[in-house]
């Protein structure tokens, strides 16, 4: 009687589970580390640091060029003058950050598993052991 | 009716619960650059309220934070002043005091600039020339403002050392007239511009009922009150050789916090490296046996000032410097040798690894 119609329902609660599981697997992928790309303060983008990626970075004030490898990200390339950002190294913990003073570009690792659990505990996971380093 | 429904509820109870699970594991999902950009830039925690901003001036890198609640408005007079002090004191741009003042020879200063003169002049004198404002010719010579770096002859740097000599300056504190009386006298306040930035952004909090904040002017650190939980600041010093490393962690509260030395920017020329704090004695990099200087005080231009003139002092010379200003400033010295040396007073605010030399006052 109603089974032609159950099938229908079925199926579209299906596709909605489908939806919401790639969905969930997104942010799964994005609940680690992340790294966080400001150019003159404005956010730029958001990468994943557990992703290889190449990312290049464009604005009025030049370029660059991030990668973003085996969980460690750093500059590899940079047109400004000074090609400081390059010499920085790798980051990965979080709260490391490379500068390129030029470009006014920041990147910064950030810890991102906030859904789940409560504030202390993320300080606890996240926080390094001191608020500033006097560089 | 009622039974149509209570039907329908029963025939399509499975997929409805799939339907009902799949929501509540997923629903809360907020949009995580929404999420972030809101964490980064504001949050609103119950009772206080907290701002952060990331300002680009002073040729370097600085993030402002201020909890309480009149944290937005703070920050944003703090960053106008920076703003406002790099456009009086940068040494490159055409249209500010300090490139007037080097270009003419002579001007009336404005109140901000006048303090820094009289105050890098009494520094200068206090610390017998291991301080020096009028040093930059020195600094071209070497190539840093531009980058454009090469290693000066010794006769170069003669010549130019005569333009150093601060008894050329004349310098009215009353109306900030000023002179520097050599063709080619050059003057630089980046040795304690951000240190001086600094004290007036703690200012701009504190009149603004700010109790909590941590400033960070391309390292030059200052940390007003407690922090919100009500524990004291906690500062790693960073290791001047070793990238990944720390020399220790001060506990502080209300105070400056200012490090130098020649790791910060250096250059190499045939294997030799030259770094960037310049003896003004010789007019070349200072090599006294010290790695880095720490300064903890209460003034940020002093504890500017301080970290240059000690760094190029050498141990010794610091050591017994301190022991004459010690109600002004605390500090920590690395030497060559992998020592650390903490005056008195950092003591118990103070661990590290490093096996810590203790100077008694």
């Amino acid at each position: 009687m109603m089974k032609k119609k159950d099938g229908i329902l079925i199926l579209i609660v299906l596709i909605i589970a489908a939806i919401f599981f790639l969905w969930n697997q997104k942010k799964a992928t994005l609940d680690g580390d992340i790294v966080v790309i400001t150019v003159d303060g404005k956010q730029y983008g958001i990468y994943n640091l557990k992703e290889n990626n190449e990312i290049e970075i464009n604005s009025k004030y030049g370029y660059n060029k991030l990668i973003i490898k085996n969980e460690e990200a750093f500059m590899e390339q940079a047109d400004c003058n000074d090609h400081y950002c390059e010499t920085m190294g790798k980051i990965k913990r979080n709260g490391e950050s490379i500068i390129c003073l030029p470009h006014k570009v920041v990147i910064e690792i950030e810890a991102h598993s906030k859904q789940n659990k409560n504030q202390e505990e993320q300080e606890k996971e996240t926080k390094l052991p001191f608020d500033a380093v006097v560089k | 009716m009622r039974h149509n429904i209570k039907k329908l509820i029963q025939k399509n109870l499975f997929p409805l619960l799939l339907l009902g699970s799949f929501c509540i594991t997923s629903c809360n999902y907020i949009p995580f650059s929404e999420q972030l950009f809101n964490e980064s830039k504001k949050t609103n925690n119950f009772k206080e309220e907290s701002v952060k901003r990331e300002v680009f001036a002073m040729d370097t890198y600085m993030t402002l934070t201020a909890y309480g609640e009149n944290a937005e408005k703070a920050v944003n007079l703090a960053e106008e002043e920076i703003i406002k002090l790099d456009k009086l004191l940068s040494t490159g741009l055409q249209t500010s005091e300090i490139n007037k003042l080097n270009r003419e020879g002579t001007s009336i200063l404005s109140t901000d600039t006048a303090y820094l003169m009289q105050q890098t002049l009494k520094i200068c004198k206090d610390t017998n020339n291991n301080f020096n404002p009028a040093i930059y010719p020195i600094m071209e010579l070497w190539g840093f403002p531009d980058k454009n770096y090469s290693v000066p002859t010794k006769k170069q740097l003669e010549k130019t050392l005569k333009l150093t000599d601060i008894s050329k300056i004349s310098f009215e504190e009353e109306t900030g007239l000023t002179t520097l009386k050599l063709d080619g006298m050059k003057i630089d306040f980046g040795g304690i511009a951000k240190g001086y930035a600094s004290q007036k952004v703690i200012d701009i909090f504190k009149e603004n009922e700010i109790s909590s904040g941590i400033i960070d002017l391309g390292g030059n650190i200052y940390v007003l009150g407690n922090k919100t939980d009500g524990s004291s600041w906690h500062i790693a010093i960073k290791h001047p050789e070793k990238e990944e490393e720390i020399l220790g962690i001060l506990s502080l509260t209300d105070k400056a916090i200012i490090t130098s030395g020649g790791y910060e920017r250096y250059f190499q020329k045939d294997g030799k490296t030259y770094h960037h704090i310049i003896d003004p004695s010789t007019g070349y990099p200072a090599e006294n046996g010290l790695l880095s200087v720490s300064i903890i005080s209460e003034d940020g231009t002093l504890a500017d000032a301080m970290s240059t003139a000690l760094f190029v002092m050498g141990k010794d010379a610091a050591i017994s410097y301190w022991k004459k200003h010690s109600d002004q400033f605390h500090m920590i010295l690395f030497t060559e040798d992998g020592e650390l040396y903490v005056t008195k007073e950092l003591e118990n605010i103070f661990v590290s690894d490093f096996k810590i030399k203790v100077i008694e006052n």
